[in-house]
Order: structure tokens, then C-alpha cells, then sequence
């Protein structure tokens, strides 16, 4: 088949989303000529990188072969508790620990129920995804929550660039990517990992503690929801529950057009970063050429499916079946 | 003074006695064959050995010191090394990353320290090399390879890290003819190392070859323990285990 010989031509990870990339940049760019210039190119990594932060944790989550649903409660409530705990008279810095500690906890609590528990993570976390909803309604009534006194420390997630258009987040999001291809590619914590997703059974006996190791991607995926939402809150100035949602499905939904795998073991930080920014595209590219807003989830379901389509027979080119 | 030695050894789950007072021993070097039918305990003895159950009663020694409860990671660490027929391996990581798994080896760049892959990589091809086995390239997923090259990787691992009793698991299972010869061989190479190994297998025509002696499990009990060199062959072996022959 000519796809395949194509493939082995092409053979990494992301050459999926790099095709769903350029298709999709092509295909605006035709209807709108405005589409690929600086200012809209800037705008899409803008509105990709708070999603991305997200999925880069989720990402991970699920090469170590799990799902995590709570993050979309984590992205609105670690900024919430930041604000309550600003506005009790805490420095900003202690407050942002805490916050961020929160969502290392909740992490760790979710890895736990799921590995001791012996229960799906998809359970687990969408158990607690509604648990963090519902804590998040009850403390803020459902209103708006502002940012206020801790404008100064959020400022350096979401600060503008010097006098362009580009947000620190955006820094934060290619950073962060690049720290965690590093991590999942080169380091023996990122070998365990992809092994404790591949087949735990071998790496339990091979000494390596599977359950660790999942865990601790919980762990960093509720920090980089955290982070995710601290960017979030500075650039609205303002947060409230309903910016959450579907948040989990599509920092999914951009891991598996990045190549990564369901069911675990298999993935990139670099096509998770490319799955996103193909999300935020796909949205500013919609609204460019003037289709009305809901025909985004019409285009990012054919994506979702042709990118897997891709990646699967891509997956088997590189790894096997 | 044994590698390992076994004595009394007593396993139950619930109400279903797997093992009733087994003794089993080998010394450095020796291939055994461990022999017996679906259910006859062999799989219980050699999770006990690797440490993965405890027994319930029943004393264990190794290199001549009694050994207590200890987990699969540190019976790894005594050299024991089991390779299971399908938990070897992890199928979507390379031969290198599988080689190495649990025991990475590291280069420090600044504060961080990051996979010596070049280094890895030269040591398991050298090492499967050295033992003759033929592995296109260590940087391939596992998942390309045959059941026969999977199992002499596993082998290789424990070897390169220095084991002293290789206890496998139906190693010729499932793998073609070519690679039971291969298989074969590599027990022959490991043993001249003065590695012992446990062969635990339901062909007995393939144990016969490279092991020196049988033991024998039916329904929890050790009915036989024999050397080849005390003239069985393999029919006798056969006739045992389908209770047509008494052991001389």
C-alpha cells in the first residue's frame, strides 16, 4: 500500500499530527488568506497554549496507560482556591503553593484509588471530576471569581510579552513541552513510565513499581492543569466553572491526534503539543472563513477519527502490533 | 553445599493444597528439567522461587543460607532471575529499553541526569551477542520479534546481569522448531557458565537433551527425581509422568 511505504519513509510518532497539521493549515489558508499571517498565527498558539499545558499532563497520564477526567475541574478550581486564600490574607507566593499542592494531592489521591483500588482510572477520575465540580460550585455559589490581589504572581503565566500580542503562557507551553520530551525520551523515570503503561505485569516483575509510577503522572498531570489554570485566570482576569468544561475530552482528544495511544504505553509530548495547537487552529480557522462556531466539534470529531485512523497504522509501522 | 535448596515446601490456596512438602535442590551449573501436568504444582514451586508467593511451610536456602520472605526484585538482586513466557517483555519499548528496565543506566548532565542510551544500547547488542544471539537491531520494538527471540533476550538480560539460577517457564512453547534449537542451545552456553537453570516444560524430548536431571510433580507431590546419567531416557521420563513406570 502507498500509505504504508509512505510511512516507513516517515517513520516517528508525530507524523500524524504533523499531516493533520498541514492539511488543516492548507485547507484555511485557501479560504482565508488571512489564516497563516504573524498576527492569526500568534492568536492560535495563544488561545492553543492553556489547552496544551493541560494535555501535556494527560498526555502522560495515559502513555503510562490511564485516563484522567478530573482535569477539567482541577483547571478552575487550583485557581480558585488561589484567589480565596490571596483574599484571606496570604502572600500571593504561599498561596500559589498551596494551590498547586492541592492539585499534586488530588493527583496522587487519584493514582492511589486507582492502583490500590484496582479500579479503571476513567472511573476514578470521573469520580472525582465531579467531586471538584461540585466542591467548586459550592465554594464560589456559582458566580464569577475575580483576580484580584494576586494580579502580580499570575502576571507571570499570562503577562503580554513586551508590546507584542504573545502571552508569557505561550513560553510556558513550548517550555513545558520540551521539558517533557525530555522527561518521557531520555530520562529513566519517562523509560518506567512508557513500561508501566506498555504491560505493568512485566514491569512489576521486573522490580519496577508500576503503581509509582502511574500515580506520579497523576500527579504532574493535576499540576499542569493547575498551571494550565493559573494561565487561564490571567488572561480573563476572572474564572468561573463553566471554563472547564469539556476541557478533559479535548486535552484527550488532542494526545490521540498527537499519536498517543488509549491504550498506554505509546506517546509524544511533541505530537500532544501539535494535537493541540491542531485544536485551537481548527477553532480560529472556522471562525475566519465565517462558518458558524458549532461546525468546530463537527470537524474536530473527522480529525479526531482520521488522525487515529493514521496513527494506528503508524503505530504499527514503528512498534509493531 | 547447593545453589538452592528447598525442603518441606507446603503452598495452599484456600482449600486447594498446590503444594503438600516438596524438596527440591540444584547445584551450580546444573539443568533441570521440571516436569509434570497442568496443575501439579510446578507453577507454585517456581513463583515461590522467584518470590513472587511465600510458602505456608517449609524451609528455603540458597547458596547454603536460609532465605525468608523476600520480593521478585530481590530474589532478582540474589540472582535469581525467572523469565516468564509472557511477562518477560514489554512489546511497544525497544530491545535496549527492555534490556535494561529497572536497571537504567544514567549520565549526568549538569544537575540532570538523563538515559546513557548509547551505552545501553552497546551493551545488549555485545551481550546477546555473546551468547549467540542474533537480534537485527536493539533498537527495534519487541513486538517485531518472534517468541523465540523474546525468550533468549530475557535469558541474555539475566545473564548480562549476573545470575546465578535462570529458572523458565515453558521456554519452548509456542516457538518454532528453528528457534527451539536455538533455545536449546542457549541453555547448553548458559549452564557452561556455571549458571544452573530450571526448565520447566511439558516436551519432554526438548528437556531431555540439555537437562541432567528430572524432577517430577503430580498433584502437589514430588514423584520422581532422577539423572539421566542413572540411564532414564526420555520414553522412561514419559512413562513416569503417565504413571507406567515406577522409578528404578
Amino acid at each position: 500500500m502507498r500509505t504504508e511505504s509512505v510511512l516507513q519513509l516517515l517513520r516517528f510518532k508525530e507524523i500524524g499530527a504533523i499531516i493533520a497539521l498541514i492539511v488543516i493549515f492548507a485547507f484555511f489558508e485557501i479560504l482565508n488568506s488571512q489564516f497563516m499571517s504573524i498576527s492569526n498565527l500568534t492568536t492560535i498558539l495563544e488561545t492553543s497554549a492553556e489547552l496544551g499545558i493541560m494535555t501535556l499532563g494527560v498526555n502522560l497520564v495515559m502513555i503510562a496507560g490511564e485516563f484522567d477526567m478530573s482535569v477539567a475541574s482541577i483547571y478552575v478550581l487550583v485557581p480558585v482556591i488561589f484567589e480565596f486564600l490571596t483574599l484571606s490574607g496570604l502572600p500571593s507566593i504561599v498561596s500559589m503553593i498551596i494551590a498547586l499542592l492541592f492539585a499534586a494531592g488530588q493527583g496522587f489521591i487519584n493514582g492511589f484509588i486507582t492502583t490500590k483500588g484496582h479500579i479503571p482510572s476513567f472511573i476514578t477520575t470521573l469520580g472525582t471530576e465531579y467531586l471538584w465540580l461540585g466542591v467548586t460550585l459550592a465554594i464560589t455559589g456559582g458566580y464569577f471569581v475575580s483576580l484580584t490581589k494576586g494580579k502580580n504572581i499570575i502576571d507571570i503565566f499570562s503577562a503580554q510579552i513586551g508590546s507584542t500580542s504573545l502571552r508569557l503562557s505561550i513560553l510556558w507551553f513550548i517550555g513545558l513541552t520540551i521539558v517533557f520530551y525530555l522527561i518521557i525520551e531520555k530520562t529513566k523515570y519517562g523509560n518506567r513510565v512508557m513500561a508501566s503503561g506498555g504491560n505493568p505485569a512485566v514491569a512489576d516483575s521486573l522490580g519496577v513499581q508500576s503503581w509509582k509510577y502511574k500515580t506520579s503522572a497523576f500527579v504532574i498531570s493535576g499540576i499542569t492543569a493547575g498551571l494550565a489554570g493559573f494561565a487561564l485566570f490571567g488572561r480573563f482576569q476572572s474564572i468561573d466553572t463553566s471554563f472547564g468544561t469539556g476541557m478533559e475530552l479535548q486535552s484527550i482528544t488532542a494526545s490521540v491526534i498527537g499519536g498517543t495511544l488509549m491504550t498506554g504505553g505509546y506517546g509524544s509530548a511533541f505530537g500532544a503539543f501539535l494535537g493541540a495547537i491542531i485544536l485551537s487552529s481548527l477553532d480560529n480557522g472556522l471562525v475566519l472563513a465565517g462558518a458558524p462556531t458549532f461546525w468546530y466539534q463537527a470537524f474536530v470529531g473527522i480529525i479526531l477519527i482520521a488522525a487515529a485512523l493514521l496513527n494506528i497504522r503508524l503505530k504499527t509501522s514503528l512498534v509493531g502490533g | 553445599m547447593s545453589l538452592l535448596e528447598m525442603k518441606g515446601i507446603k503452598k495452599n490456596f484456600g482449600a486447594v493444597q498446590a503444594l503438600k512438602g516438596v524438596d527440591f535442590q540444584i547445584e551450580e551449573g546444573q539443568v533441570i528439567g521440571l516436569l509434570g501436568d497442568n496443575g501439579a504444582g510446578k507453577s507454585t514451586l517456581i513463583k515461590i522461587i522467584a518470590g513472587y508467593y511465600h510458602q505456608d511451610d517449609g524451609v528455603i536456602k540458597w547458596e547454603g543460607k536460609e532465605i525468608f520472605c523476600r520480593t521478585p526484585a530481590e530474589s532478582r538482586q540474589m540472582g535469581i532471575e525467572v523469565v516468564y513466557q509472557d511477562l518477560a517483555l514489554v512489546n511497544l519499548l525497544s530491545v535496549w529499553r527492555n534490556f535494561f528496565l529497572g536497571r537504567e543506566i544514567e549520565t549526568k548532565k549538569g544537575i540532570f541526569k538523563f538515559l546513557d542510551k548509547k551505552k545501553m544500547i552497546d551493551i545488549s547488542r555485545k551481550a546477546l551477542q555473546g551468547l549467540g544471539i542474533e537480534i537485527p537491531n536493539v533498537n527495534s520494538a519487541v513486538a517485531f520479534l518472534s517468541g523465540g527471540q523474546r525468550q533468549t533476550i530475557a535469558v541474555g538480560r539475566g545473564v548480562y546481569f549476573g545470575a546465578k539460577l535462570l529458572v523458565l517457564d515453558e521456554p519452548t512453547a509456542a516457538v518454532s522448531l528453528r528457534e527451539v534449537e536455538a533455545i536449546l542451545q542457549l541453555i547448553e552456553e548458559v549452564s557452561k557458565r556455571g549458571i544452573a537453570v530450571i526448565f520447566v516444560a511439558h516436551n519432554i524430548y526438548h528437556v531431555h537433551r540439555v537437562a541432567e536431571r528430572f524432577v517430577i510433580l503430580e498433584q502437589g507431590i514430588k514423584v520422581a527425581d532422577v539423572k539421566k546419567s542413572d540411564g532414564y531416557s526420555a520414553e522412561d521420563i514419559m512413562d513416569i509422568m503417565l504413571g507406567r513406570k515406577q522409578v528404578k
